[in-house]
């Protein structure tokens, strides 16, 4: 019997005898195990950054959509990734507002107006995503929502904007675009639907409040300014782009949601938290498990690349097996040789593979994840890690016991004839 | 020089314990002695039924250097592949100081074929992609002997065999009568008892042979291994203590020298 230390030793040989095959199956392994790796990573990142975008939603909260809401794009509206809703056709105006508001276990309304402007602070401008509500009701809509010290809220005074931290420190910039108790001018661009002509409509604001991150997108991207201000910088007219109906608790917004269809149909777009939730799960398990197929199929093929790769090694070097035999070896130490040879390509392979599956999640993530601009890096966990690890080495081992059976099967003297 | 100096530690080589302890206890090297009874080899194959041996009756005393001669085709191969075990007889036994062989598992069988046989094959069968002294050590090191005195040994065997200075050398930059000569290094490394040569010169040109062949007639002299070899030159075999005559599949004559 051979000792174990001399059967690797035994194994690594044979395998450095055919580097170039050897690397080649390595290689193959390293594929797979490196997709599971960096999809693993960035799937992990991609629940993450989703969960992370609505963990902080009140789930009393329906989300009320007009048609206007869709053309802000992805992340725009705190409902706005879920089920994009049926095109709605009714304009959220201060009646509907009330009729909504006064339905039963409904315990508030609040009604927003969503644009872009253009930020102008000393030489500066920027473009940023205005939120226009009661500056008083953003408590109930990001319940963990704080503000930086020397913050004011001034809810009546028209002049007054409440940005968010990454807006008045913009990431990545070494100086704020905007601090406390500063003057900007906001300029929103729009199209005159009279004139046809290019209009600009300008005032200036006072920045009284930085809102700490909250890990809500929207709020954390956002300037809030009061009703009257956006609706007139905006130029709405008095018709909202999207409404927050607070149920009175949880329980009631199934009851809340057919109340509100009972009165307006498919015309009007009703998302809840509870909806985006699962939606979200479902879309982010179908990615995860859609490119987690894709990896373990490259698995399984690089299985088949060790099946092929030993099948051939037993094939080329049945005469050394039954040599091995008429010199004393066991079945077992044959058996055992070939493993350990599918063993060590699975480890070099995994391990490999482990490496350039983190390096490859990073290159990934750079380009393909959507983010809202801000690219997330891939989660590795060791525990992920580990078990690819562990899948891609058992894997391999369990590709070699066909070839490496063989191998020890093969009669002595028939193994010898064999040229 | 003698192959085994260092005895002590190559003592259990000596003494092949079948059943780890069991009733078959015994020292081989007090009663080597090869027999086999009515042994016949049929091969059955799609093509037909091959009668290879047939009822072959013969036994060889310690220390003896026996060849088996016969045409091509007539059985001589099989012969000596069951007399190392690597095939079974169709019908009977073969005895190995007193063992019934084929009554063994197959484990217990590679392990009396790696203390107690050392194969010698006409094409060498000596592993490429490692060194000549690996090649050597390879029956040592499936009987787990200490990487030290592995070392000492195939060094010692090779010199014996005055190849020392291609130990670390890959066996393709050896001629044949070298790549032979380190086979034979290999079979003496557990220190068998008997060694079983199929054609050991018949790649070899007739000079290289038969220094190939001197060195065998030196182990059964000097050294008293027993060894049976098959050859089809007669003026070998009329070198060794006795010819064994085969002709399909059966003992034709026998000639003592
Ligand atoms: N595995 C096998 N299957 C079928 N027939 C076989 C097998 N092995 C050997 N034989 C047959 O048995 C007979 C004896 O073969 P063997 O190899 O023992 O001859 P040999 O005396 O060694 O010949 P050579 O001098 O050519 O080596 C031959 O007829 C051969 O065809
Ligand atoms: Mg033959």
């Amino acid at each position: 019997m051979l000792n174990i230390k001399e059967i690797f030793i035994l194994s690594f040989e044979s395998l450095t005898d055919r580097k170039v095959r050897s690397i080649l199956t390595i290689l193959m392994v390293m594929v797979g195990s490196a997709l599971l790796i960096a999809v693993g990573g960035i799937g992990a990142s991609f629940t993450d950054a989703f969960s992370k975008q609505f963990r902080n939603l009140a789930p009393n909260i329906l989300f009320i959509s007009s048609s206007q809401q869709s053309q802000q794009g992805p992340g725009g509206g705190v409902g706005g990734a879920g089920t994009p809703p049926p095109a709605p056709k009714i304009t959220l105006n201060a009646a509907i507002v009330n009729r909504i508001h006064s339905l039963p276990f409904v315990s508030d309304v609040i009604s927003t107006y969503r644009g872009s402007v253009t930020v102008q602070s000393q030489s500066e401008s920027k473009t940023d995503s205005i939120l226009s509500m009661d500056p008083q009701k953003l408590l109930v809509i990001a319940p963990t929502l704080e503000y930086t010290d020397g913050s004011t809220l001034q809810p009546n005074n028209p002049s007054s904007m409440i940005v968010a931290q990454n807006v008045a420190n913009p990431p990545g910039d070494a100086n704020p675009f905007l601090v406390l108790g500063q003057s900007a001018k906001l300029t929103y661009s729009f199209v005159d639907s009279t004139t046809g002509q290019q209009k600009e409509e300008s005032k200036n604001f006072i920045v009284t409040g930085i809102i700490k991150e909250t890990g809500n997108p929207t709020i954390d991207s956002a300037i809030v300014i009061n009703l009257q201000a956006g609706n007139s910088l905006l130029q709405k007219s008095g018709k909202f782009d999207s409404l927050f109906v607070i149920a009175q608790t949880s329980n009631f917004v199934d009851v809340v949601e057919q109340e509100i269809r009972s009165l307006y149909g498919n015309n009007i777009g009703i998302t809840t938290v509870k909806a985006i939730l699962k939606t979200i799960e479902q879309f982010t398990g179908q990615i995860n498990a859609f490119l987690n197929s894709i990896a373990i199929i490259s698995l399984v093929v690089g299985a088949v690349g060790i099946i092929t790769t030993l099948y051939t090694a037993v094939i080329e070097r049945t005469r050394e097996i039954g040599t091995l035999k008429a010199i004393g070896a066991q079945n077992s130490d044959i058996l055992a040789l070939f493993l350990v040879e599918a063993l060590l390509i699975g480890i070099f392979g995994a391990t490999i593979g482990l490496l350039a599956g983190i390096g490859f999640g990073y290159g990934l993530s750079a380009t393909v994840v959507p983010g809202n601009g801000s690219s997330s890096p891939p989660i590795y966990t060791a525990n992920d890690m580990a078990r690819v690890w562990m899948i891609s080495v058992g894997l391999s081992i369990v590709a070699g016991v066909v070839p490496a059976l063989q191998a020890s099967r093969l009669l002595p003297v028939q193994a010898l004839r064999s040229q | 020089m003698a192959l085994d100096t260092n005895n002590d530690s190559n003592n259990n080589n000596n003494n092949y314990h079948p059943s780890n302890g069991g009733n078959h206890d015994f020292a081989v090297s007090s009663d080597p002695t090869l027999t086999v009874e009515n042994l016949s080899k049929v091969f059955e194959s799609a093509a037909g039924r091959v009668v290879a041996l047939r009822r072959i009756n013969f036994t060889v005393n310690k220390g003896e250097f026996v060849s088996i001669v016969g045409p091509s085709g007539s059985g001589k191969s099989t012969l000596l592949n069951i007399l190392g075990a690597l095939d079974k007889p169709s019908f009977g036994k073969l005895f190995i100081g007193g063992i019934d062989i084929f009554l063994l598992s197959d484990k217990e069988i590679a392990r009396m074929r790696n203390n107690l046989i050392g194969f010698i094959f006409q094409s060498y069968n000596l592993i490429s992609r490692t060194t000549v002294q690996r090649n050597v050590e390879i029956p040592s090191i499936i009987a787990r002997m200490s990487s030290k005195e592995r070392a000492n040994r195939s060094l010692r065997l090779l010199e014996i065999l005055g190849i020392a200075t291609k130990a670390k050398f890959k066996p393709a930059s050896l001629s044949g009568g070298q790549q032979q000569r380190v086979a034979i290094a290999r079979s003496l490394m557990n220190n068998p008892t008997i060694i079983l040569a199929d054609e050991p010169t018949g790649n070899l040109d007739t000079k290289t042979g038969n220094e190939v062949f001197d060195l065998l007639r030196l182990l059964s002299s000097k050294y008293r291994r027993t060894i049976i070899m098959v050859t089809h030159n007669a003026e070998l075999a009329k070198k060794t203590d006795r010819s064994i005559y085969i002709r399909d599949g059966q003992i034709e004559k026998e000639i003592l020298y």
